[in-house]
């Protein structure tokens, strides 16, 4: 038996009790930190990589779901959702096999999401990017079952005619809801890929775009937007700081707020950027 | 013959239809005030209390919450209580949140003397609350403060209602429903069944953050 080191977030203070208290029955889970808001889930998920997550949907400044959507697809622990009453997210949680524990939360479910995790982390060990995929996708359900307009689709462009854009200048169609965003390249911060999908993080939104992560490098100009992971690319404009990590991996920090892991294969790219 | 019996018929279709307004009407206001995100998280809490041996403080919460729903679904929303009376109907409802949300919700409700006596529909301000609670309180990462003042000016009952907003104003709702719309557009109906026209609500975004709701009605004492 592996034991899970386990995040859990809530900003109901006897809410994270609770789950502290029901958690810490079990054998296999080792709480590593408890958190009462996005924000700080965030910063103690790249600080101490957690194998897995208890995550409240509802909170102040980035909900549940936000906190998925800015994390880095490399290093994604497993999900387990604790919600209350937010049956529209159900269905999609359901329909993409995320797990989640209804409130007031029961042992049995508690067990059963944990057994579940449990299996999944044996199966997947250092493959983290499924458990960004499942996930992402059902966001993307939520968000699109309120959107308004027609599906745009990867290969939509608002003719840009790459004979005539300068592929620097070229921007990248965002579809959120009932809005259209045109996100210039130089805008944007990172990218991740989960599954068919990839979250654009840009201007301190991540937005989720339905492409693969070729389709996207395609788009974008090869000279700024450089891979470190085997999912990720940065916008090397937005390097602050290179922190060596062990075993020859590295964080970048990109702005104030986001650390992107750096994997050994793609330390060359670190490298060449630091000796320029 | 024939069209006599048809004339029932519709009669009779009419009689259902208008039923079936009526009892839609009366299970949306009865599903509003039993709040199941509310009522979700409150139970989780009461479990958090037994799990970790507050066993008064659970008791008190049940209490509170029982008090509450009685007070919900005993008082019909077109009879009138005292400010005095609705005020301590909300407190029924503040205290619940406040143990869920600890020192994250913070109160200051100032009533005159004179306009604690004071008759309003009942459940009348529930829904402004509820509406801070959720779009404020618990959408602030240090909380927030709700505020209410009530006094007479010049013969007629004055509300307002305010409070400090979210952390992140510009972040997209997660609730979909707008459920801002079906709380005041509730209170606005039933403040035109009771008074006509006489009486006049806003609510407005206030410079600082938050939003802030001002009712003016007629001041009017039991007999």
């Amino acid at each position: 038996m592996t034991i899970l080191r386990t995040i859990i977030v809530d900003d109901e203070p006897l809410a994270l009790r609770l789950l502290a208290a029901k958690l810490g029955k079990l054998p296999n889970i080792e709480i590593v930190a408890q958190c009462s808001n996005g924000r700080e889930a965030i910063a103690a998920i790249i600080e101490l990589t957690p194998d897995l997550l208890f995550l409240d949907i509802q909170m102040p400044g980035l909900t549940g779901l936000d906190v998925v959507k800015q994390l880095q697809s490399d290093t994604m622990p497993l999900v387990v959702f604790a919600t209350a009453y937010e049956q529209y997210a159900l269905e999609a949680f359901d329909a993409h096999a995320v797990d989640y524990v209804l409130k007031p939360i029961d042992d049995e479910r508690i067990q059963r999401a944990v057994a579940r995790a449990q299996e999944r982390f044996s199966i997947r060990l250092d493959d983290k990017i499924e458990n960004k995929n499942e996930v992402i996708s059902a966001i993307a359900q939520i968000e699109q079952q309120h959107e308004k307009t027609i599906t745009w689709m990867a290969t939509d462009s608002i003719h840009q005619d790459p004979q005539h854009t300068d592929i620097k200048n070229r921007k990248i169609v965002i579809k959120d809801r009932d809005e259209i965003h045109l996100l210039k390249q130089k805008d944007i911060q990172w990218i991740d890929a989960a599954g068919d999908y990839v979250c654009v993080h840009a201007l301190g939104e991540t937005h989720v775009k339905r492409c693969t992560l070729k389709e996207m490098l395609i788009e974008l100009d090869d000279t700024q937007f450089k891979r470190v992971h085997r999912s990720t690319i940065v916008n090397l404009e937005f390097i602050d700081k290179v922190i060596p990590h062990t075993k020859g991996e590295f964080f970048l920090m990109i702005g104030e707020h986001d650390k992107i892991k750096v994997s050994r294969n793609y330390k060359d790219v670190v490298k060449t950027f630091l000796a320029n | 013959m024939l069209g006599a019996e048809d004339a029932t018929r519709k009669e009779h279709i009419k009689r259902i239809e208008a039923q079936s307004v009526a009892r839609d009407a009366k299970l949306k206001m009865l599903r509003y005030q039993l709040n199941p995100h509310f009522l979700c998280n409150t139970l989780n809490a009461i479990n958090s209390l037994i799990e970790i041996q507050e066993s008064e403080k659970a008791q008190a919460m049940t209490v509170q919450l029982s008090q509450f729903l009685r007070h919900s679904l005993d008082n019909d929303p077109d009879t009138k209580i005292t400010l005095r009376d609705e005020i301590g109907a909300l407190n029924l409802y503040l205290e619940i949140e406040k143990t869920r949300f600890a020192d994250r919700l913070k109160l200051d409700f100032l009533v005159d003397e004179q306009a604690q006596e004071a008759l309003v529909p009942s459940l009348l301000l529930q829904p402004i609350i509820e509406n801070s609670m959720k779009h404020a309180i618990s959408k602030n990462e240090k909380g927030g403060i709700i505020v209410l003042r009530a006094g007479i000016n010049q013969g007629r009952l004055i509300i307002e209602i305010s409070d400090t907003g979210a952390s992140h104003p510009h972040s997209k709702p997660l609730d979909f429903r707008n459920e801002t719309g079906v709380g005041l557009e509730n209170i606005e109906q039933r403040l035109t069944v009771l008074y006509d026209d006489d009486y006049q609500i806003n609510t407005m975004r206030r410079a600082e953050g938050g939003r802030s709701t001002y009712i003016n009605m007629p001041f009017e004492l039991s007999d």
